[in-house]
């Protein structure tokens, strides 16, 4: 299992809480729901159609998304360049260097300046948003300290805090602090340094902002409490949402771009954990203590928030290229998701793997799937795959392709694999495709002589 | 006193960098409005500038093929390239990286900072 995370802050007089564990269980009702395709001849003939779908998604998908990665990076260099010179003559201009300016032409001045920062902070965040959002920026997962990585976003903080006069402090509730998680550190330390300026800007002066953390076996819980003016109740959720403020001065006048929450969102659902606002007590509106005693408890959170967590995966996946670095990807991409993974580096070691996990049966599990890489040296994806499906005992695993290729350069191999994910693949996609065939196999399961048919008929 | 070879095809960008490296350094700009009057000023100025700054996107030739012809021209080939770019994704960056320039700069710049950020990057120490 992948790790679990709580994040649980607060602006004014509220808690936005962040929750992991929540997603397992999830996954869990999920599959429990899922009920039987049917005959065998239905799932063929589904089966057949799926493939012929996904052929077609695929390539639009892939076709799409180079359009878009296109043009979010042309629009950027388009948008920056008139910037560059404008942000370069206000600059030179309102700085003295060139000579002084009177007083109200130095106004002037300042306002077109900081708009300009305004502005370059807004396509920024918008850019940073588009790339996280459609995966194209994947989260480096590391082993972090939780402790540590609190610490460093207080003390990035302290400044900020200073000049508004504000007490910032940092509170353990967890009974060591030895808390290590898998996270990005960068990208979770933006989440946290939004949350705590956020927290100072809408504090009154002299007021305390403070970071509590907790954890347990399950989950770890972050929260950012202030003492400012609270949000209401129903914008609640809404405040995670692009452009939506509390009242819609706040981006001038609080100097945010209206996207921080939604960037904030983003990264903490990358990393399987779940962020949100809670009133805290003395608002009394909603009934909650704020305290994150039980992160488990799904009601608090709202089914927008949990839908996109709702893919996480259990089982064992084999996971076969000849390129380490590849594999280390999948695989932390795959372990995040809560699968549990091997490796091999050939096409003759997936046999071997697949064989011998099958037969051994317990105590090591079985696999549930196989992604499988194209181009290996020795034994290539084909013959591989051949090889599994023409052997009774390996023939039942599904088997993902893995390849530079689209499913139209490789006939072959479409009518052989359960799944196909062109490289370069995006996370999403990729868990997807796993998850859609993993539950056509549990669909078919119940029956194992059964599925087996299926499976050799299909080839 | 140093002197800045300023390489962009936009003209407000070359005279804001300019004036900036100007006003807050006090160093010498020379500035070309291509790939090609870029070599041609780098060979012609006497002596050599002690730095590049040069845009990523200009048409014609860009500015990675302009760095890869000054590395074939020995008189030119040690002169330290900045690449000033618009373009910040992760990708670019890395292609950047590997064409291996003396660093990367990104637009919009600070003007107030741009000669501390060159000086940084090239462990200047004016």
């Amino acid at each position: 299992m992948s790790f679990s995370l709580t994040i649980f802050s607060g602006l004014f007089l509220t808690c936005i809480c962040l929750l992991g564990v929540l997603a397992l269980r999830l996954a869990r009702k999920v599959r429990q729901q899922e009920r039987d395709l049917g005959g065998l001849s239905q799932t063929l003939e589904r089966s057949r159609e799926h493939a012929e779908e996904q052929k077609h998604r695929l390539a639009e998908r892939s076709d799409l998304d180079r359009a878009k990665d296109e043009f979010i990076s042309t629009v950027s260099h388009e948008l920056r360049t008139p910037l560059t010179s404008i942000r370069g003559a206000l600059g030179l201009l309102s700085s003295g260097l060139l000579g002084n300016v009177d007083a109200r032409a130095h106004n002037l001045l300042r306002i077109a300046s900081t708009n300009t920062e305004r502005l370059i902070r807004l396509i920024n965040d918008i850019l940073d948003l588009e790339r996280m959002e459609s995966g194209r920026s994947p989260v480096n997962l590391r082993r972090c300290s939780l402790v540590d990585l609190s610490r460093e976003a207080v003390e990035m903080m302290s400044a900020l805090a200073e000049a508004a006069q504000i007490r910032l402090e940092m509170n353990s509730y967890a009974a060591h602090d030895a808390i290590y998680f898998d996270a990005d550190p960068d990208r979770i330390l933006q989440v946290l340094t939004n949350l705590l300026s956020n927290a100072i800007k809408f504090s009154p002066e002299g007021s305390t902002v403070s970071l509590e953390i907790d954890a347990n076996t399950d989950a770890l819980s972050l929260k950012v409490i202030d003492r400012g003016r609270g949000i209401p109740v129903d914008k609640l959720e809404s405040i995670f949402d692009r452009f939506q403020q509390v009242e819609s001065t706040d981006s001038s006048k609080k100097g945010g771009t209206g996207l921080g929450l939604a960037i904030c969102r983003s990264i903490i659902q990358q990393h399987g954990g779940l962020i949100w606002a809670q009133p805290n007590e003395s608002w009394g509106q909603l009934d909650h203590n704020g305290a994150p005693t039980n992160p488990g408890i799904g009601d608090t959170a709202s089914p927008r928030e949990i839908a996109p967590l709702a893919e996480r995966g259990e089982g064992l996946i084999l996971v076969c290229d000849d390129d380490p670095g590849i594999r280390t990807v999948v695989r932390e991409q795959l372990r995040r998701h809560g699968y549990d993974v091997i490796e091999a580096g050939s096409g003759e070691e997936v046999i071997a793997l697949a064989n011998e996990q099958t037969m051994r049966n317990a105590p090591s599990p079985a696999i549930s799937a196989i992604l499988l890489d194209h181009y290996l040296p020795g034994l290539n994806g084909w013959e591989t795959l051949r090889q599994l499906k023409s052997s009774a005992t390996t023939a039942a695993i599904p088997v993902v392709i893995l390849s530079v290729s689209s499913p139209s350069e490789r006939p072959l191999l479409v009518g052989e694999a359960q799944g196909w994910v062109q490289k370069p693949y995006n996370e999403s996609l990729l868990l997807d495709e796993l998850g859609r065939v993993l539950k056509s196999k549990a669909g078919t399961v119940k029956d194992p002589k059964h599925n087996l048919r299926t499976s050799r008929l299909t080839a | 006193m140093r002197r800045i070879l300023i390489i962009d095809d936009e003209e407000d960008i070359r005279e804001v960098a300019a004036l900036s490296l100007e006003a807050t350094a006090g160093w010498e700009i020379v500035t070309a409005s291509s790939g090609a009057d870029g070599i041609l000023a780098a060979g012609n100025s006497k002596p050599v500038p002690d730095a590049i700054l040069m845009d990523v996107m200009m048409p014609e030739m860009d500015g990675p093929t302009t760095f890869r012809m000054m590395q074939q021209n020995p008189e030119l080939a040690g002169i330290p390239v900045i690449l000033l770019t618009a373009k910040v994704q992760g990708v670019d960056q890395r292609r950047f990286a590997d064409l291996g320039v003396a660093a990367v700069l990104f637009k919009p710049f600070n003007p107030l900072t741009l000669a501390d950020q060159i000086c940084e990057k090239l462990g200047w120490k004016d």
